[in-house]
Formats: C-alpha cells, structure tokens, sequence
C-alpha cells in the first residue's frame, strides 16, 4: 500500500516539477521579451534570476540617472522660468531659464522678489499671478504666476512660473494702433473733401468755388498717393513682379537726392553726397530708388531750414551701407523701433503738417528685407538722425533664372 | 557654537546685501519711470512713481533694522564691521535717489501740458540714461565688491555734469527766445539738479565700496592731511587735544 502512495507521490512532484519549470520556462521567454523591448543588447539570460537581475538593474539605472537627466535637460530647457519648493517654501529645484533671477540685480531682483512673495503665497494654497512691467532698458514684460501643488488634498510644495511676455504685448500694441492710425490716415482727407463739398453746395462766388475745389483736389491726392503707397507696399512685400537687374547704388542715390534737391533748397538746407566707391549690387532698382528717396525726404522733412542732409555709400566688408544721416529733429529712443510700422507716428502733432503717408519707412524697411539685408537707425532728440539701410553685396535672395539674367547682363 | 553663530552672521550680512540690491533695483526702474513721464507728459506715470516710494522706504527702513540688530548681537570686526557700516550708509544713498526720481515726477506735475523742444527731450533723455547708467554701475560695484568699478564712476559722472550743463544752458535760452515761462524754466533747471544729484549719489556709494574693499575712505587723505597740520601746531604750540 505504502509503495502505491510513494508511486503517487513521485508522479506529483515530477508533474509539478515539469509545469513548474514550464511556468519558469514561460515567465523566462516574458522577461526576455521586456528586456528586448527595453533595448537590452546582450546575451539572453539563462535564467529567471538572471533576467529579472537585469531588469532589476535596468529599472534601476533609469530611475536614478537616465530618466531625471533627461527631465532635468528639459525642465532647463523650458521658455518658462520655473521654482519648485516644497511644502515649507525650501527651494527644491530651479531651471536655467530661472536662474539668473535668484542672483539677478536690476530688473532680476525684482523678478526675484516677486517670486519669493508668491512662494509663500502658494505654500498657504493660494493662486496668485502678477504682470511685472520692468522699464529697463531693456524693457520687458514678465507674467509670473504661483501656484500650490495638491495631491489628494495634501501640500506638497508650490511652482512658481516666469513667462516672457513682452514680445505679445509688443504685436498687441502694433496691431492696436495700425487699426487706429490707419483709420486716422484714411479719415482726414476723406472728412476734408466731404466738408469742402457741403460748404461748396451752398456758395456762389467763383472765387472761393475755385479755391475749395482745389482743396477737394489735394484731399483727393493725398488720398490716392496713400493708395497708391498702400499697393506699393503690399507689392513689395509680397516680392512679386520683381524685376532684378546690376542696379549701380551710386546712381540710386544721385538719382534720390536730384528728386528731392528742390525741397532742400526751399528750406536751405545743405545736401551732400559722398558716393565715389558706390558699389553695383543684384537688386531692383525701383524699390531701392524708392526706399532711398523716401529716406531724403524724410530728412529734409524734420530738419529745420539751414540744416544739412548728408547721403553716403559706405562699403563694411560685405556688406554696403545707403547711409542718411540729417541734423534734424530727431526720433524719441522709444519710438526708435516702432518707425518702421505701417502708419506709426512718433508724434501725430508734428507729422500734421508734413503731409506723408505714414508709410514711407515701411516701405524702407520692406525693400531692404527684400534684398536679405536690414535698416539701422540711431537717432538723439535735438541733435538728429542717421538711417542706414544695409545691403549685401553679392545678393543672396536671387534665384537661379534671376542670377542667369544678370549674367547676361555681365557679359 | 562660534562657527555656526558666525555662519548665521554671514548669511544675514548676504540677506542685508540681497535686500540693498533689491531696493536699488527699485531706484534704478523709478528713474526712466520718472524721465519717461517727463518727456510724454504722462502724470499717471508720475503718480505711480510717486506712490511707490513708500515701499522703498519701508525697504530702507528693514535694511537699517537689520544692520543695527548684526552689531548689536555680533559685534563684528574689520572686513566685517565695514560691510555693515557700508551698507548703511549706501541704503541711505539709494533711498535718497529714490526721492530724487519722486521730486522729478512732482516736478513733471507741477509743469504740466508742457511742451518741450526735441533738443530739451533728447538732453532729458540722456541725463535718465546717464543717471540709470551710474546707478547701475554702482549697485554692481557693491554687489560684486568690485573696487575697480567703483573708481569709474567719477568719471562717468562728468558726463552726467556736463549734459546738465548743456541742459541749463539751453533751457535758458529757450526762456530768453519766449518759449519757455519763468515758472517753466526753474522747475525744469531743478529737475536737472536733481538728475545730478543722483549722479553724486552713485558716486558716494562708489566711495562707500572702495572703503569697504579696501579700508580705505576717501576722506583719509584729507583727514591725514588735517592731522599733520593738528600735529606741526601740537609741536609749536600747547597741546591739542584729540578730536576723534
């Protein structure tokens, strides 16, 4: 009897010996396959121990060293300035974009004291966001918002967020005052016709009759010259039908200074030019002669009579400056940045007279883009300003019909 | 015990340090605030500028608070006791350039609706530029114990003098060609003063660090001077007592 039960007993654990190592053998080929899958590249394990082992390792060495890192590299990589700390208000991590805050003078330490101000805010759970305004220079403005961080009802610490703002209050700016300089633009010689014509309707003596209508026609000037810039600008910024030729710079600017040599004289104003090592460049001589003429104009516009204007051609490596420089009245460091909007005016009180469009300095800026170069501007109240419109010799937005052409030209 | 006493005396000198940098950090915005509200006429920025000084002087007043309680408790020595003393003198300085760029804007209210010439805004805008420029140089001088920036800021302060200079003279002959009024061209020559006067200021304070850093106080070379002349009277004559 005792030797049936010990037959019986033998067959057990030999059954749960083989489906036991049938389990192993299948938990072994599921390892495995997590090792695989987690990129591990070296022979396979022989056995349960082993491959959990390496797992074991594996998940390890993630924990502690690759996974932080690479949270680390892109907590530091964020655009946002960000402060972790925990519940008691202790600094627990900073980003780079932070940093220079914590040991920032000037604006910085401002920015700090805020954040420290928030800290402890967040810490007794409250939200708290707060636009600081920094003058500068440079100005800046800066959102920074606190907030508590809750899990299940417990504190863990709070995170302090930094954001630079101050190019989206820029455009919010420009799009504002576009809207209501053109609006402003359009508005006054429209107003001055529609009044001229209603005094008109009622008057009888040719004189006056003759008078009026010739003020109807200079509003109606104005307005057509403004549509006409308006369509000049969008052509040039579109850069289409641009036909690019060897356009001599000297000549653009012989060629600008003659178109506006009889308002100089009108105001006495002196008008030098220095050109003799104008260099030729790949371009289109219309809207350089334009953006040129536009800059002499402007100049003898805000000189006061007995000034002078001087219009230069300097080379700098390679690079060619159209430099306008003028004694006048010149432009507000704050508005030194914003003369190249369409329809901005530094002060619409002493532009009143002047009679431009508001686009002239767009146009500028437009045509100089146009040939992959960029205007400079410096400028003192009182003293005058110099503009530079900065070119690259050997044009690098032409494409290849455009360079074959000049190339016929060459020859 | 000692150590960790002197570690916490350090730390509260650095804190000492950090809430100067911020109260100067203040100045050195209230002062374009206070030029920008000139040039555009704009008395809500006046008002603002006006209205924040409180916080500067609650800053100031921390500050001396604090330098009081470190002498008071750790009775410091050398390097040490001239930071203290250094910090208080130049919280007083900044303070008081914060009230300079208040009694600009109270100027800016007082000559309301003017309008300037371009040339009288372009010499405004320098002199806020030039004032900030010192300002800054200063804290940075303080901050970084730098001896060296310390000793350009009188130079730099030449050009500030120099555009105030520029800035009466043209503000008269403005008044003399009947563009500006009496009123007008005194407040405005006192709004130059007071530009100037924040250039001293961050001279002062340049004067403060070098002491700081090296000990040696401005005033030492005149002070040596008026001792060894007390000393030749001492020789001739009956004895003078010390005045120290």
């Amino acid at each position: 009897m005792w030797q049936f039960f010990t037959l019986v007993l033998i067959i057990v654990i030999a059954v749960l010996l083989i489906s036991n190592q049938q389990r192993e053998r299948s938990i072994l080929r599921k390892l495995k396959r997590t090792l695989d899958t987690a990129g591990d590249t070296r022979a396979e394990p022989t056995s349960v121990d082993g491959a959990l082992d390496r797992l074991a390792n594996m998940v390890h060495s993630d924990e502690s060293d690759e996974m932080p890192r690479r949270v680390a590299v892109a907590f530091d990589a964020m655009s946002t300035g960000a402060v972790i700390v925990d519940a008691d208000g202790t600094e627990l991590m900073r980003n780079a974009r932070a940093l220079p805050y914590a040991t920032g003078r000037h604006g910085d330490a401002l920015v700090e004291n805020v954040i420290q101000t928030q800290i402890q805010d967040a810490i007794r759970g409250e939200t708290t966001d707060e636009e600081l305004r920094l003058h500068g220079p440079p100005e800046r403005v800066l959102l920074i918002v606190g907030s508590p961080l809750v899990e299940a009802g417990e504190l863990l610490g709070a995170v302090i967020l930094v954001d630079d703002i101050s190019e989206q209050h820029r455009l919010d700016q420009v799009r504002r005052d576009f809207v209501a300089n053109v609006s402003h633009e359009l508005r006054t010689p429209v107003g001055a016709v529609s009044l001229l014509a209603e005094t008109l309707e009622g008057e009888s003596d040719p004189e006056v009759i003759d008078t009026f209508l010739a003020r109807i026609q200079d509003e109606a000037g104005r307005l057509s010259g403004l549509i006409d810039d308006l369509l000049d600008l969008s052509r040039i910024e579109g850069g289409a039908d641009a036909d690019t030729e060897q356009v001599d710079l000297g000549s653009v600017v012989r060629e600008s200074a003659a178109a506006v040599r009889a308002a100089a004289d009108h105001k006495a104003i002196e008008l030098h030019l220095s050109i003799e090592h104008a260099p030729s460049i790949v371009g289109v001589r219309s809207q350089l002669l334009s953006a040129v003429t536009n800059l002499f104009t402007n100049a003898i516009k805000y000189t006061d009579v007995g000034g002078s204007v001087k219009g230069r051609v300097v080379m700098h490596g390679d690079e060619v400056a159209l430099v306008v420089e003028d004694t006048g009245i010149g432009i507000p460091q704050k508005d030194s940045n914003r003369v190249f909007e369409r329809f901005y005016r530094v002060d619409r009180g002493r532009a009143a007279g002047t009679g431009g469009t508001g686009l002239g300095l767009s146009i500028v800026r437009n045509v100089a883009v146009n040939h992959g170069g960029r205007v400079e501007l410096t400028s003192q109240e009182g003293v005058g300003s110099t503009f530079s419109i900065i070119l690259p010799v050997h044009g690098v937005h032409n494409s290849g019909r455009e360079r074959v052409r000049t190339g016929e030209i060459d020859d | 015990m000692q150590n960790e006493l002197r570690g916490n005396f350090h730390e509260d000198l650095d804190a000492v340090r950090d809430t100067i940098v911020t109260l100067a950090a203040h100045v050195t915005e209230a002062i374009p605030r206070a030029t920008d509200a000139l040039i555009n006429n704009d008395l809500e920025m006046a008002q603002d500028v006006i209205a924040h000084d409180d916080e500067l002087d609650l800053l100031s007043l921390q500050i001396e608070e604090r330098c009081y309680a470190l002498i008071a408790l750790q009775q410091p020595m050398a390097i040490d006791m001239r930071s203290i003393v250094t910090a208080m003198k130049i919280n007083g300085e900044f303070e008081r350039s914060g009230d300079l760029a208040v009694n600009i804007c109270k100027g800016v209210r007082r000559i309301y609706g003017i309008a300037l010439s371009p040339t009288l805004r372009g010499l405004i805008t320098s002199m806020g530029d030039e004032a900030v420029r010192l300002t800054r140089v200063s804290v940075d001088a303080y901050a970084e114990g730098s001896a060296g920036l310390a000793a350009a800021l009188p130079d730099m302060d030449d050009r500030l003098d120099d555009l105030q200079v520029d800035f009466i003279q043209e503000i008269f002959a403005a008044h003399a060609r009947g563009e500006l009024k009496l009123e007008e061209t005194v407040q405005l020559a006192l709004i130059a003063r007071f530009y100037e006067r924040i250039g001293d200021h961050a001279v002062n304070i340049g004067e403060r660090v070098m002491y700081m850093v090296t000990g040696e106080s401005p005033e030492s070379a005149g002070a040596a001077r008026a001792r060894a002349a007390a000393h030749e009277t001492e020789d001739a004559g009956p004895d003078v007592s010390e005045a120290e």
